[in-house]
C-alpha cells in the first residue's frame, strides 16, 4: 500500500510538475487537515477562492503516512495551508521540516484551534506566535455574537484590525466573527504583528469555569497573527479554524441586544489575510541599485570602485510594489538611505519620480574609509528591503591637490626672492675682486 | 725609484687581495642566510614581511604611483588604511625596482622570489658598506675585519635571512651606508660627498623609522666636536647641509611629513645646527677682533644671548609641555624611558620584540663581538679622530638603546661589529708586526700570513685634508710600533692562534645559529621526531588557504591583530585589525569582543560585518604562542579603552592566569575560551592524558563542555592550531519569545509553584 501510494504520489507529482510547467506560474499549494473530506465540505468557499486565484494542489490528511513536502532537495509545494487539529503530523513531515519550509522562503497559513496538537503549537512557537493554553478560548461578554455564542460568549465579534494598506486595503466594513483560541506575540518580536486583536473587553479563559483573573486580555490577545520572517517568507497564524469556514463566511452578526449587524466580514478578511500571506499583497521589489559620481574625481562614473572624499554622488534604486498580480511603482516618502562606516555619516530621504525610481544626491563625507550604502526599509505589512553596497572612499592622491594655493603666496615670494638674492650674491662674489 | 715601484706593486697586490676578500665576505654573508630556503622553502616569513610582500605585489601589478597613493580597503575594515601614507616605502620600492629590472632583462621571476632574496642581497651590501665605513674610520684592515664580522653576526642574521622581508633587511645597510657617507664627507670635506650623504639619508628615511637614530646621532657627534674644539669646515660641510636637506628629505616621505619639523626627535639636529653656526661665528670673530674688543663683545653677546636663549627655551618648553607625550612619539618615548610603554601603552608592551633583552641574548646575538667591542671602544681613543669619535658615540648610544628593546639589538650589531673589527684588526696587525719584527728577513711571508691585517698598515696616500692623513698615517702599526714594544715571536704566534681560534668559534656559532635558530619562517613549524625525521606543522597556511577557497571574497575575517597581515596576504580577505597598530581603539574593540561572553562578542562582530573569526590554539600540540597565552594582552588592550573589561575577572582568585578549574570567571565565559576549547575535551591529543588536557598550560581545562550558540565551527586545521568559526546570521525567525502575559495551564502553574517551594526549602 505504502509503496503504491508513493508511486502514485510520484506519478501525480510528475503530472503536477508538467501541469505547473504548462500553466506557467501556477503555484502549488498543499492543504492539510485532520479530515480532508470534512474540510472540503466546510471550507469549500475558501478552497475555491484559492483555486480561483491560480493555486493548484490538493487537500491531504495531516496524519497521512505518505505525506511529503520535499523530495530530495526539491520542495513539492510553494504554499502550505494547515487547518490544525489534534492529529499528529504524518509521513516525512515534522515541525523541523515545516520550519525548514518557511526558512527556505515558502509561505504558510496556519489555522489552529483550542485543541491543537503539541506539534503545531511548537510550530507556531518556532514562528514567534504563542498559542494560548489548551482548553482556553477567547471570551467576550460584551461584544459577542448572540446567534452562535449566546451561551458561552466565545463567538466574539472582533473589529480591532490592523491599519495597513498593504494587508487590508480599505479596511473592513463589518466585524469578524471569531471563535477560537487566543494567540499572543511577544512584545520584542520584530517579525510578527497582529492582523486582528481582541476588543478591550475580550479575555482568554475557559468557557466552563468562572474566572476572576485573566492574564491574556484585551488587545493583547491576538486573534490572527501575521509573521514576516527575515527572509521575507510570510506566515499567517489564525487562532480559529472556524473563521475560514463557509458558515462563518455566510454568517450574519447579531450583537448582544439581538440587533442584526449584517453580514460579517470574514470572507473579505480571510481573503486579505491569505493574499498577504501568499505574497499577493504588500510585496516590494527593489532593483537596479545604482550610484554614480556627479562631480569629483571621475564625474559620470557609474558604480565606481571608489569615491574620493567630498565627491558629489547620486544614489538611486527602483522600487515597485506588487499587489494582486501586478507591479506598479511604489510611492512612499519615507524611504531612507544611509552611508555608513561604523556610524551613519549621511542619512537622507530618497525622493521618487512617480515611476518607481528613488534617488538622492549627496556629498560623500570628508573622511576616508570603507563606506557602504545601506537601504533598510521595514514597514508594517510590506516586505523588507535590505540593500547594501560597499564603496570605499579614498583620500586625495598626492597629485590631486591644488598645485598653488593662495595662502602660500608669501612663501612662494620668499623662496623666489631668496633664490634671486643668492644668485645676486653669488654673481657678486664670483665676478668682483 | 725601485722602492716606490715595489711599494706601488705591494699596494696593488693588497687591493686585489682586499677585493677578493670582500667578494668572499659578500658571498658568505648572502649564503649563510639561505638556510631558511634550504631547510624550509622559499616563503615569506613571520608577520610584517607579509604586508611588505603584499604591497610589493601590488606595486608589481599597479606601478609606483599607485603604490604611493595606495588606499587599502582590505585592512582595518571599515576604516581602511592609507598604506602609501603610513608605510616606509624604501624596502618595497627597492624590491619593486629589482623586480622591474629583472623583467626588463627578460628574467621571468615571481615577485615573491625577489622579496625572499632581498634580505640576503642587502646583507652583502651591508658588508661592503661596513668595509667602506671602517676604512674611513681607521683603514682597510679594520674595514675588512668589520665586514668579516658583520657578514655573519647572528643579531643581523636574525632579521635578514632569506624570506625575512622586513624593513630592517635594507635599513641596516642604509644605516651603515649613511654613516660611511657622513664620515667620508667629514674626512674629505667635499660637497659632492655631502650630496651623496643627502641621497643616502633619503634612502634611509624612506626605509625605516630607525632613521631618527641617525637624526640624533649626527647632532650628538657634532655637539661633541664643538665641545672638544674640533670644529672645522669639514664638519660644517658634513653636518649643515645634512640638517636642512635631511629634514626636507624626511618631510617628503608621507609617513613622516611634518613630523620632520614638529616632533621632538628632530629637534636636536636643528638645535646643534644653531650651535654650530654660533661656534663658527665665535671662531671667526675671535680671529678678526683684537683680544680686548673680543672680551667686550663676548660680554655683550652673553648678556643678550642668555636672555634670547631663555626666551627660546621657554617657548620650546611650553610647546613641548602642551603635548601630552611632550612632543615625542610613544615608541621614541619608550626608548628614553624604558618603563614608559609598559605603563601607558599596552600595545607596544605586548610585542615581544619591544621587551628588554636578556643578558644571554647579547652573547647569542653578538658572540665574540661583545667581547671585542669594549677593546674597540678603547682603541677609538688612540688616536681620537673625528671619525673614530663618531664610531665611539655610535657604539655607546647603540649599547644603551639595545638595552631598552630587543629589536634594537639590530642597531647595536653594526656598532659592535665595527668596534670588534677595529680591535681585531689592531690586535692582529700588532701581532703580525711583532712577528715581522722578530724575523725581518721573512717580511713577505709574514704579510701573506697576516693577510687582511697587513693591508691596514699602509696609510692612504691619496688622502685629502693633510692633518687628518698625517694622523691616520700614524694609525696602523704606527702607534703600536711607537708606543709598544713588539712581543716575542712565540707570544705573537700564540696570540695569533688565539685570535683565529676565537674567530673560528664565532663563525661556527654564527652558522649554527643561522641554521637552527633564526631560519624558521614561523608560519611553518618543524619538530624533530624521535627517529630523527622532521614533522612539519603547516596549519597556518592550511587555514589561510581554506579561507581563500571557501569564503566569499568580500567576507571580513576577524582575528587578533598578529595574524592580520598574513590573512590579507595569504587568504586575501578583509581583516579588521592587523600588525600595523595604528588605531588602538579598533584593536581594543577586537580585544573586547574576544574577552566578552559569546552573545556580546557576536554583537560586536556583527556590528563590524565580520563573517569569520579564527583563533590560534596550541593546546592540542603544545604550540606556546597561541591566543590563550596572548589573551591577557587582549584583555589589557581592550580594558584600556573599554573599562567594562577588567583584568582581575580573567585571573584566578589568587591572581594567577590559569586555565584549570580555578580559572577566572571572565576567562571561562570569554569568547576566546569558547573558540579555543570548543570540542577540545572530546579529542585525545596525548595518549594517557586526562580528558581536556592542555599541553601548553599543562592543565586540565576548567570548563570542557559547552555549546556555541552564535558561532559555528567551520574549519579546524590538522593540528588544531587554527580554528575558524563562522559568525551566525541573525536568526530568520524571532522564535520562542514567549509572551509574559500568556495564560498558564493550570497543571504547569502548579508545577512551577511546587518548584518554587522546593527551591525555597533548599
Amino acid at each position: 500500500m505504502a509503496p503504491a501510494s508513493a508511486l502514485l504520489a510520484a506519478a501525480l507529482l510528475c503530472a503536477a510538475a508538467v501541469a505547473a510547467a504548462a500553466a506557467g506560474q501556477q503555484q502549488r499549494v498543499l492543504v492539510l487537515a485532520d479530515d480532508p473530506a470534512a474540510i472540503k465540505a466546510s471550507h469549500s468557499k475558501f478552497l475555491a477562492s484559492l483555486k480561483q486565484r491560480g493555486y493548484r494542489g490538493d487537500v491531504k490528511a495531516i496524519g497521512s503516512k505518505g505525506l511529503q513536502l520535499k523530495e530530495w532537495d526539491d520542495w513539492l509545494y510553494d504554499k502550505l495551508v494547515i487547518f490544525g487539529g489534534s492529529k499528529a503530523l504524518g509521513g516525512a513531515v515534522d515541525v523541523e521540516q515545516l520550519v525548514e519550509f518557511v526558512d527556505a522562503g515558502h509561505d504558510l497559513l496556519l489555522a489552529v484551534d483550542s485543541g491543537v496538537s503539541e506539534e503545531l503549537r511548537a510550530l507556531a512557537d518556532q514562528l514567534g506566535v504563542d498559542v494560548d493554553a489548551s482548553g482556553h478560548a477567547v471570551i467576550d461578554h460584551f461584544s459577542y455574537d448572540a446567534a452562535t455564542g449566546a451561551k458561552d460568549r466565545a463567538s466574539v465579534l472582533a473589529s480591532n484590525y490592523v491599519q495597513s494598506e498593504a494587508v487590508l486595503p480599505g479596511g473592513l466594513k463589518a466585524p469578524v466573527l471569531y471563535r477560537g483560541v487566543g494567540l499572543s506575540i511577544a512584545p520584542g518580536s520584530e517579525t510578527a504583528f497582529a492582523a486582528l486583536r481582541g476588543s478591550p473587553t475580550a479575555y482568554s479563559g475557559r468557557t466552563d469555569a468562572a474566572q476572576t483573573e485573566a492574564k491574556l486580555a484585551g488587545p493583547a490577545i491576538t486573534l490572527v497573527a501575521l509573521v514576516q520572517l527575515r527572509n521575507n517568507a510570510r506566515v499567517a497564524v489564525a487562532g480559529s479554524v472556524d473563521m475560514l469556514s463557509d458558515a462563518a463566511f455566510a454568517a450574519e452578526a447579531t450583537d448582544r441586544n439581538n440587533k442584526n449587524l449584517g453580514r460579517v466580514a470574514n470572507e473579505a478578511f480571510c481573503s486579505a489575510i491569505s493574499k498577504w500571506a501568499f505574497q499577493e499583497r504588500g510585496v516590494l521589489r527593489a532593483s537596479n541599485l545604482s550610484h554614480r559620481v556627479v562631480s569629483g574625481a571621475h564625474p559620470g562614473a557609474v558604480k565606481p570602485e571608489r569615491y574620493r572624499i567630498n565627491d558629489e554622488v547620486e544614489f538611486s534604486v527602483e522600487i515597485r510594489e506588487c499587489a494582486d498580480g501586478a507591479c506598479k511603482p511604489f510611492k512612499a516618502s519615507d524611504v531612507q538611505v544611509e552611508l555608513v562606516m561604523l556610524d551613519p555619516y549621511v542619512r537622507t530621504t530618497l525622493s521618487h519620480d512617480d515611476a518607481g525610481r528613488f534617488s538622492t544626491q549627496v556629498k560623500v563625507p570628508d573622511s576616508y574609509g570603507v563606506f557602504k550604502w545601506v537601504l533598510d526599509y521595514r514597514r508594517l505589512g510590506y516586505s523588507y528591503i535590505e540593500l547594501t553596497e560597499t564603496v570605499p572612499i579614498r583620500p586625495f592622491k598626492h597629485n590631486e591637490y591644488e598645485r598653488f594655493i593662495v595662502q602660500a603666496y608669501p612663501y612662494y615670494t620668499s623662496i623666489a626672492s631668496m633664490m634671486a638674492g643668492f644668485l645676486a650674491v653669488g654673481a657678486f662674489f664670483l665676478w668682483t675682486k | 725609484m725601485a722602492d716606490q715601484a715595489s711599494a706601488a706593486k705591494g699596494r696593488a697586490l693588497g687591493n686585489v687581495l682586499v677585493g677578493f676578500a670582500m667578494l668572499a665576505i659578500c658571498l658568505l654573508a648572502s649564503s649563510v642566510r639561505l638556510f631558511s630556503v634550504i631547510k624550509y622553502e622559499s616563503v615569506i616569513h613571520e608577520f610584517d614581511p607579509y604586508f611588505n610582500y603584499r604591497v610589493t605585489r601590488f606595486l608589481s601589478e599597479k606601478g609606483f604611483y599607485e603604490t604611493w597613493d595606495f588606499f587599502d580597503s582590505f585592512t582595518w575594515y571599515p576604516l581602511g588604511r592609507v598604506v602609501g601614507g603610513t608605510m616606509y616605502p624604501g624596502l618595497i620600492f627597492t624590491a619593486g625596482t629589482i623586480w622591474n629590472v629583472l623583467q626588463k632583462l627578460n628574467i621571468p621571476i615571481h615577485v615573491q622570489e625577489v622579496c625572499v632574496f632581498t634580505a640576503p642581497l642587502f646583507s652583502a651590501f651591508c658588508a661592503i658598506a661596513t668595509y667602506l665605513f671602517m676604512k674611513e674610520v681607521r683603514g682597510q684592515g679594520a674595514g675588512l675585519a668589520s665586514a668579516a664580522i658583520i657578514a655573519v653576526v647572528p643579531s643581523y642574521i636574525s632579521r635578514s635571512v632569506a624570506g625575512s622581508y622586513d624593513l630592517e633587511a635594507v635599513a641596516i645597510f642604509a644605516l651603515v651606508f649613511v654613516f660611511y657617507l657622513y664620515v667620508k664627507t667629514l674626512n674629505t670635506g667635499s660637497l659632492a660627498w655631502a650630496t651623496a650623504l643627502f641621497f643616502g639619508y633619503l634612502y634611509m628615511v624612506a626605509s625605516w623609522g630607525g632613521y631618527s637614530f641617525i637624526a640624533n646621532l649626527l647632532p650628538i657627534h657634532c655637539l661633541a666636536c664643538i665641545v672638544f674644539n674640533r670644529v672645522s669646515s669639514r664638519l660644517y660641510i658634513a653636518y649643515a647641509p645634512w640638517v636642512i636637506l635631511g629634514a626636507l628629505a624626511a618631510a617628503n616621505i608621507p609617513v613622516i611629513g611634518f613630523n620632520a619639523v614638529l616632533m621632538s626627535e628632530h629637534f636636536a639636529s636643528f638645535f646643534v645646527f644653531g650651535l654650530l653656526h654660533a661656534a663658527l661665528a665665535i671662531q671667526y670673530i675671535h680671529k678678526m677682533l683684537p683680544p680686548r674688543s673680543y672680551e667686550a663683545a663676548k660680554r655683550l653677546v652673553l648678556t643678550f644671548g642668555t636672555t634670547a636663549l631663555a626666551l627660546v627655551a621657554a617657548l620650546v618648553v611650553s610647546y613641548v609641555a602642551a603635548s601630552p607625550t611632550f612632543g615625542w612619539t610613544g615608541r621614541s618615548l619608550s626608548l628614553l624611558d624604558p618603563t614608559y610603554a609598559s605603563k601607558y601603552i599596552p600595545i607596544i608592551a605586548s610585542v615581544s620584540e619591544h621587551q628588554p633583552p636578556s643578558w644571554s641574548s647579547y652573547f647569542t646575538d653578538l658572540h665574540i663581538a661583545s667581547l671585542l667591542a669594549p677593546a674597540g671602544l678603547l682603541l677609538c681613543f688612540r688616536p681620537l679622530t673625528d671619525a673614530s669619535l663618531f664610531l665611539l658615540l655610535y657604539g655607546v648610544t647603540a649599547v644603551y638603546f639595545s638595552g631598552v628593546m630587543v629589536r634594537l639589538m639590530l642597531v647595536l650589531a653594526p656598532a659592535a661589529c665595527c668596534l670588534a673589527g677595529l680591535a681585531l684588526s689592531e690586535v692582529t696587525s700588532y701581532l703580525a708586526a711583532s712577528l715581522a719584527a722578530s724575523q725581518p728577513e721573512k717580511e713577505d711571508k709574514g704579510e701573506g700570513a697576516a693577510g687582511e691585517a697587513s693591508a691596514s698598515t699602509p696609510a692612504k696616500p691619496d688622502k685629502k685634508g693633510g692633518k687628518q692623513a698625517a694622523k691616520k698615517g700614524g694609525a696602523g702599526g704606527g702607534w703600536m710600533a711607537g708606543s709598544l714594544q713588539p712581543v716575542p715571536r712565540d707570544v705573537a704566534i700564540v696570540g695569533l692562534i688565539l685570535v683565529f681560534g676565537g674567530m673560528s668559534l664565532f663563525y661556527k656559532h654564527s652558522v649554527y645559529v643561522a641554521g637552527e635558530m633564526y631560519s624558521a619562517p614561523s608560519i611553518v613549524l618543524q619538530s624533530r621526531r624521535p627517529d630523527g625525521g622532521v614533522k612539519v606543522f603547516d596549519d597556518f597556511r592550511e587555514a589561510y588557504s581554506w579561507l581563500s577557497h571557501n569564503t566569499d571574497p568580500d567576507d571580513k575575517v576577524a582575528s587578533w591583530w598578529d595574524y592580520g597581515y598574513q590573512t590579507t596576504a595569504m587568504a586575501n580577505r578583509t581583516v579588521i585589525v592587523d600588525n600595523n597598530t595604528w588605531n588602538n581603539t579598533h584593536i581594543a574593540t577586537v580585544g573586547r569582543a574576544m574577552a566578552s561572553p559569546e552573545k556580546k562578542a557576536w554583537q560586536i562582530f556583527r556590528s563590524l560585518d565580520v563573517k569569520y573569526v579564527f583563533v590560534v590554539f596550541g593546546g592540542y600540540i603544545g604550540y606556546p604562542s597561541d591566543d590563550i597565552n596572548k589573551f591577557l594582552w587582549m584583555v589589557r588592550i581592550g580594558g584600556g579603552v573599554f573599562p567594562d573589561i577588567k583584568e582581575s575577572n580573567y585571573l584566578s582568585s589568587d591572581g594567577n592566569y590559569r586555565v584549570d578549574d580555578k580559572a577566572g570567571k571572565g576567562l571561562l565565559d570569554s569568547l576566546m575560551w569558547k573558540l579555543s576549547y570548543y570540542r577540545f575535551a572530546d579529542t585525545s591529543p596525548m595518549f594517557g592524558a586526562p580528558r581536556g588536557y592542555d599541553r601548553v598550560r599543562n592543565a586540565v581545562i576548567g570548563r570542557p563542555d559547552f555549546q556555541l550558540h552564535y558561532f559555528e565551527e567551520v574549519f579546524t586545521s590538522e593540528h588544531w592550531m587554527m580554528r575558524v568559526y563562522r559568525v551566525l546570521d541573525k536568526p530568520n525567525r524571532d522564535n520562542r519569545m514567549r509572551n509574559p502575559r500568556r495564560s498558564k495551564v493550570a497543571k504547569s502553574a502548579a508545577k512551577t509553584k511546587q518548584r518554587k517551594a522546593s527551591g525555597a526549602l533548599a
